[in-house]
């Protein structure tokens, strides 16, 4: 292992500090996220609200709701179900990897057949048709983000998994005559676990800026739940006059993917070393 | 040579039918597809009605059967919402879409291989620290954010282009930037990376020995064969562009068929959601058979290999 440097501050404390502001985010949030006030509606970033005199961090939407406010409760709710969706992506994806990589074989050519086929519909698009079929949703937004998600780790997991079965180690577990789940269990696995790792944790920003962008169509959870996909959608209407009901949400997507990737390079960097 | 493209050929044929049949089980396991294609408060009468109409009173084997024909004779039906064939329909918006998407992709093999070029040829310089970290940057960024950042910018503020439609050539501008947001960053890093492990060469070597400088070595000497990978990148990109694209579409209110597709979600239009996603994903696999067919052209190892994927 290499030794703690600035470098890797550099790469750590953003995810450190994102990951603490998401997830305590509702408990420190000034004001009601849907509190309404009709006197203080489209208000710029540090403006005062009428009669309070209370400071408004990020300013007011359309209709008087304080958009710090929503920024934290919209960034939980984000990550939860980016989070949610990459274990169930994730676990998914490594059960069809060791399969076929250990098996090879007719269930090999199964799997990558199905993940070949999936691939060839656009993610969004097939997204989109499992919602306009099952209905919107968290529940089912997690289950459609898992569903796009399964084939990339699969292929990682499996081409791990084919390299290690060259390895003497597992070829001599073979010649002793373990059965197969010791030794998927006790050999295979314990190797593919960091590349895994990493590999989920690069998928949870992919997850983000997707289940985003389904807010932001307006076919991802109900336009009731705060998300900042849907706040960039409603913002997107007051350009003219109030820029920052846009940018803000935006931004805070990308500073969240930013310090996902960076962490997700840093871990693989040092995985690997 | 022949036999490898044939069975390329066949490949993609069963994807594509893999593809129709994975969109007919959907569209019917959610249970009565006539009532989800109606609206709320339709009636008994109603739901009977289209039933027959549509054939659904049929059995799974028989409607599948019908909806194969249908499909390979180009009958993609009617749309519920526009009263008008869905075909018709897609007719008219695809060119706006292929528009959009051949100005993005011209963009971002443009942007994303000089960037990959410079980053190379001035490897770990600050040029390539930069280089590095905008495409770093250009991937955490949602592309329908990019679209309004870019209008908040020059539409708003410097009123050079129009908000959104395609009324003027100008218009195409800023939605072809943001569609070619999300490729130019794989292309960039993919030609960097292949063009360093070729410089690493003997032939390389040799040439700088004689006086070639490096520019002209990247250009007329490596560029050639450090491009395979960059053709592959470019090929799996295509498809996070056509999803883009509906993004982006809805960012301009580009009239194309992602903005088609969105809309038919919003109102339910069933036949339309069905036969948007088929064409799109068509185009997909034909788009990717040509990449392959490039491929032999650009790499003639594949050639003697036969298929070598």
């Amino acid at each position: 292992m290499k030794h703690f440097a600035w470098r890797d501050g550099v790469r750590l404390l953003p995810f450190i500090v994102v990951l603490a502001i998401v997830v305590i985010g509702p408990l420190i949030a000034p004001f009601d996220p849907n509190n309404q006030q009709i006197k203080s509606t489209l208000l710029a970033p540090f403006a005062h609200y009428a009669g309070s005199g209370r400071v408004a961090l990020l300013g007011t939407d359309e209709l008087g709701r304080d958009i710090f406010s929503r920024i934290l409760y919209g960034g939980q709710i984000s990550l939860l179900i980016s989070v949610a969706a990459v274990v169930v992506s994730g676990c998914i994806g490594l059960v069809i990897g060791l399969i076929s990589g250990y098996l090879q074989k007719w269930p090999d050519a199964f799997f990558m057949r199905l993940g070949d086929v999936q691939l060839s519909i656009p993610s969004i698009l097939l997204a989109i048709v499992i919602i306009a079929v099952f209905g919107s949703g968290i529940v089912n937004v997690i289950a459609v983000l898992a569903v796009t998600g399964w084939v990339s780790t699969a292929r990682v997991v499996r081409s791990r998994v084919i390299q290690l079965k060259e390895t003497d180690f597992v070829a001599a577990a073979e010649l002793m005559g373990l059965p197969r789940r010791v030794i998927i269990w006790r050999h295979i696995l314990p190797n593919v676990g960091s590349l895994f790792i990493t590999q989920e944790i690069l998928q949870i920003s992919r997850m983000i800026l997707f289940s985003a962008s389904l807010s932001y169509l307006g076919v991802g959870v109900s336009l009731s739940t705060i998300t900042w996909g849907g706040m960039l959608n409603e913002g997107q209407n007051y350009l003219q006059s109030a820029w920052w009901l846009a940018a803000i949400p935006g931004l805070c997507i990308a500073i969240v993917v930013i310090a996902i990737n960076l962490f997700g390079e840093w871990l693989q960097a040092r995985l690997a070393s | 040579m022949a036999r490898y493209l044939f069975k390329r050929l066949l490949q993609s044929i069963v994807t594509l039918w893999c593809v129709l049949t994975v969109i007919f089980l959907l569209v019917r396991l959610a249970g009565d597809p006539a009532q989800l294609m109606l609206p709320v408060d339709a009636t008994r009468h109603d739901v009977v009605a289209l039933n027959a109409s549509l054939g659904l009173n049929h059995s799974l084997g028989v409607q599948y059967w019908d909806y194969l024909q249908s499909v390979v004779q180009g009958n993609f039906g009617e749309s519920l919402y526009y009263k008008q064939s869905v075909l018709s329909l897609i007719a008219e918006r695809l060119p706006a879409t292929l528009t959009l998407a051949v100005v993005a992709i011209v963009i971002a093999i443009i942007v994303g291989s000089l960037m990959g070029i410079v980053s190379a040829i001035k490897k770990d310089t600050w040029i390539d620290r930069l280089s590095t970290s905008l495409v770093f940057l250009l991937q955490s960024f949602p592309a329908f954010f990019i679209g309004i950042l870019l209008i908040l910018i020059f539409a708003v503020k410097l009123h050079l282009v129009p908000t959104s439609g395609n009324a003027t050539p100008v218009a195409i501008l800023l939605p072809a930037f943001t569609l070619a947001a999300y490729p130019i960053a794989p292309i960039a890093r993919t030609m960097r990376t292949s063009l360093i492990e070729n410089m690493g060469e003997k032939f390389v070597l040799a040439n700088q020995a004689m006086g070639f400088n490096d520019v002209d070595i990247v250009f007329n000497r490596v560029l050639k064969n450090a491009m395979l990978p960059v053709v592959t990148v470019i090929g799996l990109e295509l498809g996070t562009m056509i999803g883009g694209a509906v993004v982006t579409e809805t960012v301009f209110s580009w009239p194309g068929l992602g903005q088609l597709i969105i809309q038919a979600v919003q109102k339910r239009d069933f036949p339309l959601i069905q036969a948007g996603v088929i064409i799109i994903s068509a185009f997909y696999i034909i788009i990717n058979f040509g990449v392959d067919v490039l491929y032999l052209y650009l790499d003639p190892r594949v050639k003697k290999g036969g298929a070598s994927r």
